[in-house]
């Protein structure tokens, strides 16, 4: 029935194609501009160049002009590359000013520059998409923000002892920052986020069997609608932040003006708390809204850091009002102050990132404020700052990185780092003591060959401290992982090298060894004791196979990584995972095993999908599947927990024109499948 | 890709330059139609097309997989169809192009029912609808996961269904 839909709506698209168009026209165009040579294609040779000169060179590059940190105000000159030009600089002021006059001014002007280039203020590129805003909470005890002592290393624990492993708990970049997803238990309960209908599920799981206790429509602030898109569980609350629109669809002026992949026309993010200490009726406690898409938040203890970015419209008839962001909280707009807004003086771009703090646990509590104008594609936070990464398109990808610092109330902007290139997604960031490691993909515009990869590595002020570049030309980083002083980055264009470098010196790190297996990782995940995990596309020399696998890495001898063990997922149809978009569906279990979602696309035209979610263990250097867990359905998996011995997953169904969450339950003993419900919109009063 | 197309695309691939006018001849009037969506006149959709063969032409080498010929021809003519709207002044709105070329078109209905989805559904819808991509595919060719695809042309094509009566 959809195919018939869709051969109708081919039918209408019918159109006469143009002369200049006609085959032959092309092909003497084509005759008149270039001219075919008839040698054997010389790009690929590169491909097999000897890999470990490469790196030595780079790493004695990095060495030598290491100490040589040149840098122009706060934008950092790429160090010796194959290509003619050095980096852009900019003026690289950022102030804050005292009061709104200046900023003001900075806007009028660029909207004359904006009328003069009669240029529309959309900046194309292909920053990292995050679609998947998941939330599922928990209650997190550890460290607080800038407590210099305990510095976790990145991703470098797993079955950490002080985390009760009865239950599931998100899997985060940063085990002591807490991230938001739609699946989160305590234990005994699970709470469901169904983004399509705006409805939070809470049920009870005692004893292994579900009871749907209750099911809350999540109501925002200041009469907006939207999508709720992810939540956290912290301390018997249930925070929520969804995309909000004002209620006319057709405003102008609450259009997105950035051309990026945002998902709809947003103008609000919104912050619903919610009080689920009595599970059949959570109550509103607190709500608040601020400026701009969502992006990302975190939380660390009980404080709520939510990132939102705001295009301010240049064509506005009230430019001097719209340019301050703004929040509002019971009722009342409130302007971000001026000294809590970081104004890069040198660009044009009209867009803010807003960051903002609320102390969830204190009654009645206010939220604070800061801004940088200059947008975010990316947040990685750890327990000493966040950062937040902006792609700008300048001939060549640059991201800009800004640095804040948490205080008593919030948090503060520090400074902002600038490297060529762009990150694939949070992974690529690891903070290592004061220094941040940024892995990043330079791409030509618009073209996907002529690619180079580099390691950054930035000080406490964000200026250039060590760096191993030119590794893998021609390829792209496909995903990254620092374990202590460890990074391990995947490129990919044949086949997968996975590179080990250390950082152990941040103005000297060293590539060490690279290792080439046929496929590529979208998500490592560290196993402890030198053992790391790969997931992703499985291949064979000449590129991807349409199956996936799960590959056991030993890295303990970083000049020789080595592949243990790989776990095939070949199905009858196009197998891929979801987990390269969005790292929560890893769902960490006890005893040395993990469970990783996989989707089957079939090769028959339909929209009915298969998800397994394939349970594996690590054990005397072998990664073996134990089980699979299968549902079916339409839309897509939205994740999965466990509770004792039993694993819930959760799958976004479409039935009947009615968007659902089927929750499934399987038994982790005997891998039956026990129940399944689903949970409708028409199910709460 | 079917078995003769893709000799076609190897031959194309290693320099053959009458198997790279069958592959053009073979995609050209989805092509048209699909760079027709987002310039929003035939002017611009022609230059698109016109400057993506050639661009795809002159670095056909670096193509890995003939396969992905198809993939690779539609993120390339995506990209330059955004670029030429960064350089327009009025941009959003389907400009009527003069009688003549009405059927270079398409019709007012359907320039009207188009212009109701916002650009990201419209490329997935088009890239669906006219280039037969499956979602993994248009995945890859947009940076965004199958299932956001498989959301998005859902409800692109409901809507399409409500504003043309299909």
């Amino acid at each position: 029935m959809k195919r018939n839909l869709e051969n109708q709506l081919n039918e209408k698209l019918q159109v006469k194609l143009p002369d200049s168009l006609s085959r032959d026209n092309i092909l003497k165009e084509l005759h008149e501009e270039t001219e075919l040579k008839t040698v054997p294609s010389a790009p690929k040779t590169h491909r097999h160049f000897n890999a470990k000169r490469y790196i030595a060179l780079a790493a004695s590059l990095a060495i030598v002009f290491g100490a040589v940190g040149v840098y122009f105000g706060m934008s950092i000159e790429r160090e010796k590359s194959g290509k003619a030009e050095p980096s852009v600089s900019e003026s690289a002021d950022i102030v804050q000013y005292q009061g709104y006059d200046e900023i003001y001014k900075k806007f009028n002007a660029m909207r004359k520059e904006y009328k003069k280039n009669n240029l529309s203020n959309g900046w194309f590129g292909n920053g990292t998409v995050d679609d998947a805003k998941y939330a599922t909470d928990e209650m997190v005890d550890s460290a607080k923000p800038g407590n210099a002592e305990n510095e976790a290393e990145s991703g470098s624990i797993i079955n950490n002892a002080t985390e009760d492993k009865r239950y599931g708990t998100t899997n985060r970049q940063e085990l002591d920052v807490d991230e938001s997803d739609i699946i989160k238990t305590d234990g005994r309960y699970l709470y469901v986020l169904n983004t399509r209908t705006n409805l939070l599920h809470i049920i009870d799981c005692a004893e292994g069997k579900m009871t749907p206790v209750s099911s809350t429509t999540v109501s925002y602030s200041e009469n907006l609608n939207g999508e709720s898109s992810e939540m956290f569980l912290n301390n018997g609350k249930i925070i929520i932040v969804g995309m909000l629109h004002t209620a006319d669809d057709n405003n102008e002026n609450s259009k997105c003006y950035r051309y990026d992949m945002c998902d709809y026309y947003y103008s609000y993010t919104g912050v619903s708390i919610y009080d689920v200490t009595d599970k059949a009726a959570p109550k509103q406690v607190n709500s608040y809204v601020q400026e701009g898409n969502y992006n990302s938040c975190r939380m660390i203890n009980s404080k709520l850091y939510c990132v939102s970015t705001h295009s301010v419209n240049l064509e506005s008839d009230n430019l001097d009002n719209d340019c301050i962001p703004h929040i509002i909280n019971d009722g009342k707009k409130s302007l971000v102050p001026a000294d809590c807004i970081s104004v890069m003086t040198g660009s044009d771009d009209p867009t803010y990132a807003i960051i903002t703090t609320l102390d969830t646990a204190s009654e009645n509590a206010e939220p604070s404020c800061e801004a940088v104008l200059g947008s975010c594609d990316n947040m990685y936070a750890t327990s000493k700052n966040i950062y937040l990464t902006q792609l700008m398109w300048n001939n060549n990808a640059e991201t800009k990185i800004h640095k804040f610092e948490y205080t008593e109330t919030g948090v503060r902007y520090k400074a902002t780092g600038k490297v060529d290139g762009r990150v694939v997604n949070q992974f690529a960031m690891g903070a290592q003591g004061d220094f941040l490691r940024v892995a990043v993909t330079d791409v030509a515009k618009g073209q996907t060959s002529d690619t180079t990869n580099a390691l950054f590595i930035l000080d406490n002020d964000m200026k250039l401290a060590g760096s191993v570049q030119n590794l893998a030309d021609g390829e792209q980083i496909r995903s990254v992982r620092y374990v202590g002083n460890m990074a391990y980055i995947v490129t990919f264009l044949q086949t997968d090298p996975l590179f080990t470098i250390d950082t152990t010196d941040p103005y000297k790190p060293e590539a060490l060894g690279e290792l080439k297996v046929t496929g590529f990782s979208e998500y490592m995940h560290p196993m402890g004791d030198g053992l790391l995990i790969g997931i992703g596309p499985d291949g064979t020399e000449s590129g991807t196979t349409g199956n996936q696998k799960v590959s056991l890495f030993d890295v303990s001898d970083p000049k020789n990584p080595k592949e243990l063990s790989k776990a095939t997922v070949a199905d009858k149809g196009y197998t891929y995972s979801e987990l390269g978009y969005n790292h929560k569906l890893f769902i960490e279990l006890p005893d040395n095993r993990f469970a990783v979602p996989f989707s089957i696309e079939s090769y028959l035209y339909n929209y009915d999908n298969i998800f397994r979610y394939i349970v594996y263990e690590v054990k005397d250097n072998t990664v073996t599947e134990l089980a699979r867990y299968t549902v079916t359905g339409d839309d897509r998996i939205a994740g999965a927990t466990y509770i004792e011995n039993i694993f819930y997953v959760v799958n976004y169904d479409y039935i009947g024109h009615e968007y659902t969450v089927n929750i499934t339950s399987f038994d982790m003993e005997t891998n039956e499948q026990l129940e399944s419900i689903t949970l409708r919109e028409k199910n709460h009063d | 890709m079917k078995r003769d197309m893709k000799n076609t695309a190897e031959a194309a691939i290693s320099g053959n330059r009458e198997a790279f006018g069958l592959l053009y001849e073979a995609y050209a009037m989805d092509m048209y139609r699909f760079a027709l969506s987002i310039c929003r006149n035939t002017y611009d959709a022609q230059d698109a097309v016109h400057e993506t063969v050639l661009s795809v032409f002159k670095s056909i080498r670096s193509v890995n997989a003939p396969e992905k010929f198809k993939q690779y021809l539609f993120s390339s003519l995506s990209n330059t169809c955004k670029r030429k709207l960064s350089h327009k002044n009025e941009v959003y709105e389907f400009t009527d192009t003069g009688a003549n070329d009405a059927e270079l078109e398409f019709s007012i209905p359907v320039r009207e029912a188009l212009d109701t989805l916002d650009e990201v559904s419209r490329e997935i819808l088009m890239l669906s609808v006219v280039g037969g991509f499956k979602s993994h595919e248009i995945g890859k060719i947009m940076s965004i996961p199958p299932a956001t695809v498989r959301t998005r042309r859902k409800r692109a094509l409901e809507k399409m269904r409500k504003e043309l009566s299909l």
